[in-house]
C-alpha cells in the first residue's frame, strides 16, 4: 500500500515544502531577522542606479518591437548556422543547399524590412 | 405518346424561363398569353397521354435515366405515368390553364404582374414534375419546390404584414411535416436500398423490409406514418392545418390553384401513390382514416361561423381533403382520387367565383356583400353550381364522389367515421349556402360597394363557365352512366385489377345523404335568404311562405339554441384549440428558439477574457468527463 | 555525398510540388511588391493567381500518384491530393475576391503574399504525416491569418478582431501541442505512419492519457474550426476582417484545418476508435445546436454568416463521429462525405460573402436591412444570393443539400440516428434565419428611386463561378464524386 502511494506522497511533500519555504522566508522569518531602517531611496524602484522618472505604465514606441523582432530573427539565424558550421563536412551538399535557401529567405526578409523603412528611426 | 409525358411539365418551365427573360416590364397580354397557351398545350398533351395510358394499361410507362452511382448507392431520375398520374396531369393542367386565364383579369394592373406569372409557371412545372416523379427522392425535391412556390405566392403581396407572416407560417408548418416525410423516405431507402416505388412495393409485398433495429412490420408502419406526416402538412390536416386559412392572404387565383385544386391535394396524392405501403399496415390506415374524419368534421364546424368568404372556402377545402384522406384510410382508393378530381373542379370554381366577387366589391367580409345576383349573374350561377356540387346534391359532381366515400366508409365497417362524414356533409351544405345567400341574395348591405360592383371581363367569366360545366358533369365520369369508368381506369395500376373497397350501389344511402345535404341548404335558406322576400308583408300575404316563415323562426330558435348554440360552442372550442393550443405550440416553439438564441447572444460579450475563460472551462469539462468515463488514472 | 543534381532525382517535385510553387510565387511577389511601389498594383494579385494555378496543375498531375513521402514527412497520397486541390481552388476564389478589393481600398498590398504563405501552410497541413510538420504548417497558416485579419490597420474593429483571433488561436495551439506531446510521450514517435499501428496498444496501456491526447488534439483544432464552446472569437474576427479575408478564414483555413484534424485523428486513433470518436459527435451536436440558435437574433450579416459557419463546421464534424463505428472498409464513404461538403461549402460561402461585400461597400453598413430591395437593384445578384443562401440552408438541387444529405445518410447507415436527427432539426432552425434574408432580398425598397447595385466584372465573375459551382455540385454531384469514388483513402 505504502509502495503504491509513495510517489504521490512525495508529490504532496514537494507541494507542502514549496509553499512553506517562501512563505516562511518572506513573511515570517525574514521580518524577524532583518534590521528595519527604511529610507526614501531604499523604497524607490530599482533602476540600476538611475533615478526612476514617471510611471512604469507608459506606451513604448512601436519601433522597439520591430527592432526586437528583427533581432530575434537574426539571433535565431546564428543559432541555426552555428551547429551547421561545426558539422559542415559531415552534412555535405544537401545541408549547404538548405542553408543557402534559408539565408536567401532571411535576406529577402531583411530587404523587405529595409524597404518598408523599419530600420529608420525617424 | 406516353414517352412525351416529360413535355407536360417542361412547357410551363419553358414559359417560366421565357417570362424571366422578358423581365418585369413585359406587357400583361404577352405574359398571360404565353402562359395560357403553353399550359393549354400541356393540357391537350395530358389528354392524349390519359387516353394512351388507358388504351394500353400494361405497357411500359416508366422512363428511367441513370443519374449517378456513388459506391453502392444508385440514383435514377426519370418519369413514370401510371393511371393515377395521368389523371392528375389532366386535372392539374386543366385547372392551371383556367386559373392562368382568370388571373389575367384578376391581377390586372398589379405592379408585379409578370412576376406573378413567373411564380405560377414555376409552381405548375414543379407540381406536374412531382406528379410524374419516378421515385420518392425526386418527388421530395419537387415537393419542396411546390412548397417554395407556395411560400412565394402566399407572400406575393409581401407589403401586407399579414401576407408576409402567413407565407412564413405556411412554409414553416409544412416543413414540420416534411421533416417526418424525409425521414420516412430515408428509412425506406435504408431498408430497400432504393427510392423507387416499384422496388419498395415489392419489398412490402415480400415482407423484406428490415433495418437493424426494426422488424418488417415496424418499418412499414413507421415509414407509412412518417410519410403521412408530410401529407398531413401539405394537405393541411389536423393538427398541421393551421397554415391553410392564413395562406388565404395570397391572391385569390393562387388560393384556387394551389390551396384548393393542386398543391394541397399533393398530400392525398402521396398517400394514394404509396397506397400499397399504407395497406400493409392497419395502424397506418386507421390513423389516416381518423385524421381525415376529424379534419373533415372539425373544419366544417369552424366554417359555420366564419365571416371572411375566402376563409369559409379554405376551411371547406380542409374538410374536403379530410374526406379524401378518410377515403384512403378506409381503403376506398378510387373514391378518394375521384373526389380529389371533382373537388379540384368545384373548389377551383368556388374560389375563382369568390375572387370575382372580391374583385368586384373589394371586400372579403360576407356581411358587407349581398344582392350581387343582379349585378353579377354569371358569377352567381356558376357559384351556385359549385355550391351544389360541394353540398353533394344530385346530379352535381360532388354528389357522386362524396356519396361513394360515405358508402365506402359504411360498407367497409366504419359506422363512426360514416357519421362523422355525414355530420360534416350537413354542415358543408349549410355553410356554403350561407355564403351563397349572404353574397348573392337579399339586399345590399353596403351600398357604395354594391354600386361599384360589376362582372369581370371575359377572361374572368370564361374559366368560371368552363369550371361550372365540369362541376356539374364531372361526377358522371364514375357513375352507372359509364359503368364506373374512372374506377376501372384507376384500378389498372394494380396487378390484381382492384384495390381496397369497391362500393355496391345503394339507392337508399344515396337518397339519405342527398336529403342531409338538402336539409343543410334548407336551413341556410331559412336563416339567410328570407329577407329577400321583402319582410313581413310579403310573408303575411302568402300563407305558405308565412308558415315557412313561421317555421323559419321556429327553426331559427332551435337552431340558435341547439345547433348554432351547440355548434358555436363546439366551433368555439375547436377554434380555441386551434388558435391557442395548436397555434400556441407552434408559436411557443419559435419563441423558445428566439429566446434561446438571444440568451446565447449575451454570452458573446466581446471580452476576450470571457472567451478564453469559457474555452478553458470547456477544455476542462470535456477532459474531466472523458477521463472519468475511461478510467485508468488512479 | 549528395549533390544538387541528386536532389532533382528525389521525388521532391512530386511530394512538395504545389508547396514549392506557391512559396516561390509568394517570395517573388513580395520582392516585386517592394520594388514596384507606384501605381495600380493589382497585377501582383494576378501573378499570385497564376502561381496558384500552376500549383493546381502540379497537384492535379500527381492526383492519382502512388503514396510517396519525402523524408517520411511530407508527400502525396489521395488524402493530400484531394485537400490540396480543395485548398488551391479556394485560394483562387479568395485571390479573385481580393483582386477587386485591393483596387478600391486602402489595404496594404501585403495581403496578397500573406495569403500565399498561408496557402503554403495549408498545403503542409494537408500533405504532412508528421505531427511536428503538421503543427508548423498550422502555425504558418495561423500567423498569416492573424495578420490578415488585422491588415486594415486603420480600422479598430479589424485590429481588435486580429488580436482576439491571435489570443484564442494561441490558446488553441497550446492545447493542440499539449495533446500532441501526450501522444509523443506514450508512443515515442511523432510520425503518423508509425503511430497508426500503435493506437490500440497505447489505449490499452494508458487509456486516460490517450483520451486526453485525442481530446486535446480535437479541441486544439476546434479553436481553429470554431467548434462550440471554442468559437467565441469567430464573429469578432469575421466581422472585423475585410470581407475577402473573412471568406478566406471561412473556407481555406477551415478546409485545411479539417484536413489536418481528419488526418491526425484517423491515423493515430483508428484502432481504439470506438472509445474515442463519439466525442467528435458530442462536440458536433453542441456546435450545431448553439451555432444555429445563436444565429437567430443576429442582424449583422457577417456575424450571421460567422455563426452559420460555426454551425456548418458542426455538420462537417458529424461524419468524424462515425469513424469509431464504421469498419475501415466503409471509411471511404465518410471521407467522400466530408470532402464533398467542404467543396460545396467553399463555393456557397465565398459566393455569399462576395455579395455581402458588395452590399457593405455600397451601403457602408452590415445590417441585414442592406439586403432590402436587392432584387430590384440587381436581379442577377439577388438570384445568386438566393442560391447561396438556400444551399447553406440545404435546399434540394443545390450542393449544400447533397452535402447534408450524404452526411445524414451516413448517420443512418451507422445507426447514429440521434446525430442525424439533430442535424436535421437544427437545419430546420437555420431555415428560419436564411429565409429572413430572402424575405428582405425580395422586399421592395422604400425609396422610389432605385439605384442599380454596381459591381465590377471581377465580382460578377466570382459570383458566377460560385453559382456554377454550387448548382453543378447540386445537380450533377458525379462531377466530384466520380473522381473521389475510386480513391484508396486508406492504404498500407
Amino acid at each position: 500500500m505504502f509502495h503504491y502511494w509513495n510517489p504521490y506522497f512525495l508529490i504532496v511533500l514537494y507541494v507542502v515544502l514549496g509553499i512553506f519555504l517562501p512563505v516562511a522566508s518572506i513573511w515570517v522569518i525574514g521580518p524577524i531577522l532583518r534590521p528595519n531602517k527604511p529610507s526614501e531611496a531604499k523604497g524607490s524602484t530599482y533602476e540600476s542606479g538611475l533615478e526612476p522618472v514617471g510611471d512604469a505604465h507608459v506606451r513604448y514606441n512601436a519601433r522597439y518591437y520591430l527592432f526586437a523582432l528583427m533581432f530575434v530573427v537574426f539571433d535565431v539565424e546564428t543559432l541555426f548556422l552555428y551547429p551547421w558550421a561545426v558539422a559542415f563536412k559531415k552534412l555535405g551538399m544537401f545541408a549547404l543547399t538548405e542553408m543557402l535557401i534559408f539565408i536567401v529567405l532571411l535576406v529577402i526578409g531583411l530587404a523587405y524590412a529595409w524597404r518598408k523603412k523599419v530600420l529608420e528611426w525617424t | 405518346m406516353v414517352q412525351y409525358a416529360w413535355l407536360v411539365p417542361f412547357l410551363p418551365l419553358v414559359a417560366y424561363v421565357f417570362l424571366l427573360v422578358l423581365g418585369r416590364k413585359a406587357a400583361e397580354g404577352l405574359v398571360a398569353g404565353v402562359s395560357v397557351i403553353l399550359t393549354a398545350v400541356s393540357f391537350v398533351l395530358s389528354l392524349f397521354i390519359f387516353q394512351a395510358v388507358g388504351n394500353n394499361p400494361h405497357g411500359n410507362n416508366t422512363y428511367v435515366f441513370h443519374w449517378l452511382t456513388v459506391g453502392n448507392r444508385v440514383f435514377d431520375v426519370g418519369f413514370q405515368v401510371t393511371h393515377l398520374n395521368a389523371l392528375m396531369l389532366v386535372v392539374v393542367t386543366l385547372v392551371s390553364t383556367l386559373v392562368f386565364l382568370f388571373s389575367k383579369g384578376y391581377m390586372h394592373k398589379d405592379d408585379r404582374f409578370p412576376v406573378f406569372y413567373q411564380y405560377l409557371n414555376l409552381f405548375v412545372f414543379s407540381m406536374l414534375a412531382l406528379v410524374i416523379s419516378l421515385n420518392l427522392l425526386q418527388l421530395y425535391i419537387f415537393w419542396e419546390m411546390v412548397g417554395l412556390c407556395s411560400y412565394l405566392l402566399v407572400g406575393f403581396w409581401y407589403f401586407k404584414p399579414e401576407a408576409a407572416l402567413a407565407a412564413k407560417k405556411s412554409f414553416i408548418v409544412t416543413r414540420i411535416g416534411d421533416t417526418g416525410m424525409f425521414a420516412g423516405i430515408v428509412l425506406l431507402f435504408l431498408a430497400t436500398g432504393s427510392f423507387d416505388y416499384s422496388t419498395i412495393f415489392s419489398a412490402v409485398a415480400h415482407g423484406t423490409l428490415h433495418i437493424g433495429w426494426l422488424s418488417n412490420n415496424g418499418v412499414i408502419t413507421l415509414t407509412a406514418l412518417l410519410i403521412f406526416a408530410g401529407a398531413v402538412g401539405k394537405s393541411a390536416q389536423f393538427p398541421l392545418h393551421v397554415w391553410l386559412p392564413d395562406a388565404m392572404e395570397g391572391p385569390t387565383p393562387v388560393s384556387a390553384l394551389i390551396h384548393a385544386a393542386t398543391m394541397v391535394a399533393a398530400g392525398v396524392y402521396l398517400v394514394a401513390r404509396t397506397f400499397p405501403l399504407f395497406q400493409a399496415s392497419t395502424g397506418a390506415t386507421t390513423t389516416v382514416a381518423w385524421i381525415g374524419a376529424i379534419t373533415a368534421l372539425m373544419a366544417s364546424l369552424i366554417a359555420l361561423t366564419q365571416r371572411d368568404i375566402k376563409r369559409v372556402i379554405a376551411y371547406s377545402t380542409m374538410s374536403q381533403l379530410g374526406y379524401m384522406m378518410m377515403a384512403l384510410g378506409v381503403g376506398a382508393y378510387a373514391y378518394g382520387i375521384f373526389h380529389l378530381m371533382t373537388h379540384a373542379f368545384f373548389k377551383a370554381l368556388l374560389f375563382l367565383a369568390a375572387g370575382s366577387v372580391i374583385h368586384a366589391v373589394d371586400t372579403q367580409d360576407l356581411f358587407e356583400m349581398g344582392g350581387l345576383r343582379k349585378k353579377m349573374p354569371v358569377t352567381t350561377y356558376t357559384f351556385l353550381a359549385g355550391a351544389l356540387a360541394l353540398a353533394g346534391i344530385v346530379p352535381f359532381a360532388g354528389f357522386w364522389s362524396k356519396d361513394d366515400i360515405l358508402s365506402a366508409t359504411l360498407q367497409s365497417g366504419h359506422p363512426v367515421l360514416y357519421w362523422f362524414g355525414l355530420i360534416a356533409a350537413f354542415c358543408t351544405a349549410f355553410y356554403i349556402f350561407r355564403v351563397f345567400f349572404l353574397t348573392f341574395t337579399g339586399k345590399p348591405r353596403v351600398e357604395e360597394k354594391y354600386e361599384h360592383a360589376h362582372e369581370g371581363s371575359w377572361v374572368m367569366k370564361l374559366p368560371l363557365v368552363v369550371l361550372a360545366v365540369f362541376a356539374t358533369i364531372a361526377g358522371f365520369f364514375n357513375s352507372p352512366v359509364n359503368h364506373y369508368g374512372l374506377e376501372r381506369y384507376l384500378f389498372a395500376d394494380f396487378a390484381s385489377g382492384t384495390a381496397g373497397v369497391v362500393v355496391k350501389e345503394n339507392v337508399g344511402l344515396m337518397a339519405f345523404s342527398v336529403a342531409v345535404g338538402l336539409l343543410g341548404i334548407l336551413l341556410a335558406a331559412l336563416m339567410y335568404w328570407r329577407p329577400a322576400f321583402g319582410g313581413e308583408k310579403l310573408s303575411k300575404a302568402l300563407s305558405i311562405p308565412y308558415i315557412i316563415s313561421f317555421r323559419k323562426f321556429f327553426f331559427d330558435e332551435i337552431y340558435t339554441f341547439v345547433i348554432v348554440g351547440g355548434g358555436k360552442v363546439i366551433a368555439a372550442i375547436v377554434d380555441f384549440v386551434d388558435r391557442y393550443i395548436i397555434d400556441g405550440i407552434v408559436s411557443l416553439l419559435s419563441w423558445i428558439g428566439s429566446v434561446f438564441g438571444t440568451m446565447l447572444k449575451y454570452t458573446q460579450d466581446g471580452q476576450v477574457q470571457t472567451y478564453s475563460a469559457i474555452a478553458a472551462f470547456g477544455v476542462l469539462i470535456f477532459i474531466a468527463i472523458a477521463v472519468f468515463t475511461v478510467g485508468g488514472v488512479l | 555525398m549528395t549533390t544538387p543534381l541528386d536532389m532533382l532525382h528525389q521525388p521532391y517535385w512530386m511530394t512538395m510540388g504545389p508547396m514549392i510553387v506557391v512559396a516561390a510565387t509568394g517570395f517573388v511577389v513580395m520582392i516585386l511588391e517592394f520594388i514596384f511601389r507606384k501605381g495600380d498594383r493589382r497585377w501582383l494579385t494576378v501573378l499570385s493567381m497564376l502561381g496558384v494555378v500552376a500549383a493546381l496543375v502540379v497537384a492535379i498531375i500527381h492526383f492519382n500518384a502512388k503514396p510517396t513521402f519525402a523524408l517520411n514527412t511530407i508527400g502525396v497520397d489521395p488524402f493530400a491530393s484531394v485537400f490540396s486541390v480543395l485548398i488551391l481552388i479556394s485560394a483562387l476564389l479568395v485571390l479573385l475576391f481580393t483582386l477587386d478589393f485591393s483596387a478600391k481600398s486602402d489595404v496594404p498590398a501585403e495581403h496578397t503574399y500573406l495569403i500565399l504563405f498561408a496557402v503554403v501552410g495549408a498545403l503542409t497541413m494537408a500533405s504532412s504525416i508528421d505531427l511536428v510538420t503538421l503543427y508548423v504548417g498550422l502555425e504558418l497558416l495561423s500567423v498569416a491569418s492573424y495578420v490578415l485579419v488585422a491588415v486594415r490597420t486603420h480600422s479598430i474593429r479589424s485590429v481588435e478582431g486580429g488580436i482576439k483571433y491571435m489570443l484564442m488561436g494561441a490558446l488553441g495551439s497550446a492545447v493542440l501541442l499539449y495533446g500532441m506531446s501526450f501522444i509523443y510521450g506514450i508512443s515515442g514517435t511523432t510520425n503518423l505512419m508509425n503511430l497508426s499501428g500503435a493506437g490500440l496498444q497505447m489505449f490499452s496501456t494508458y487509456p486516460a492519457i490517450t483520451v486526453i491526447g485525442f481530446l486535446m488534439m480535437l479541441i486544439g483544432m476546434g479553436f481553429k474550426l470554431s467548434l462550440v464552446p471554442f468559437h467565441m472569437w469567430t464573429p469578432d474576427a469575421y466581422a472585423g476582417a475585410p470581407t475577402p479575408i473573412t471568406s478566406f478564414l471561412a473556407t481555406l483555413s477551415k478546409a485545411a484545418s479539417f484536413g489536418m484534424l481528419l488526418r491526425m485523428l484517423v491515423f493515430i486513433f483508428n484502432a481504439p476508435g470506438a472509445h474515442l470518436f463519439y466525442w467528435a459527435g458530442i462536440i458536433a451536436a453542441i456546435t450545431m445546436i448553439v451555432g444555429n440558435f445563436i444565429a437567430l437574433p443576429q442582424r449583422n450579416m457577417k456575424r450571421l454568416l460567422a455563426f452559420s459557419s460555426v454551425a456548418q463546421a458542426g455538420y462537417i464534424l458529424v461524419p468524424f463521429a462515425m469513424f469509431g463505428i464504421a469498419q475501415s472498409a466503409d471509411w471511404a464513404g465518410l471521407f467522400d462525405s466530408i470532402s464533398f461538403y467542404l467543396f460545396a461549402y467553399t463555393f456557397m460561402t465565398v459566393g455569399a460573402f462576395a455579395i455581402v461585400y458588395l452590399l457593405e461597400r455600397d451601403k457602408g453598413s452590415l445590417d441585414s436591412d442592406a439586403l432590402i430591395g436587392l432584387y430590384q437593384r440587381s436581379p442577377w445578384l439577388a438570384v445568386a444570393l438566393t442560391i447561396f443562401v438556400l444551399s447553406l440552408a440545404g435546399m434540394p438541387l443545390t450542393a449544400g443539400f447533397l452535402g447534408k444529405f450524404y452526411i445524414f445518410v451516413d448517420t443512418m447507415h451507422f445507426s447514429t440516428i440521434w446525430l442525424g436527427v439533430i442535424l436535421f432539426a437544427t437545419s430546420v432552425v437555420s431555415f428560419y434565419y436564411y429565409i429572413g434574408w430572402l424575405r428582405k432580398v425580395y422586399q421592395k425598397e422604400p425609396v422610389a428611386e432605385v439605384t442599380a447595385l454596381s459591381a465590377s466584372p471581377i465580382m460578377h465573375t466570382l459570383v458566377a463561378v460560385c453559382v456554377i459551382g454550387t448548382l453543378a455540385l447540386g445537380i450533377v454531384p458525379a462531377l466530384l464524386l466520380h473522381p473521389l469514388a475510386g480513391l484508396p483513402w486508406i492504404y498500407g
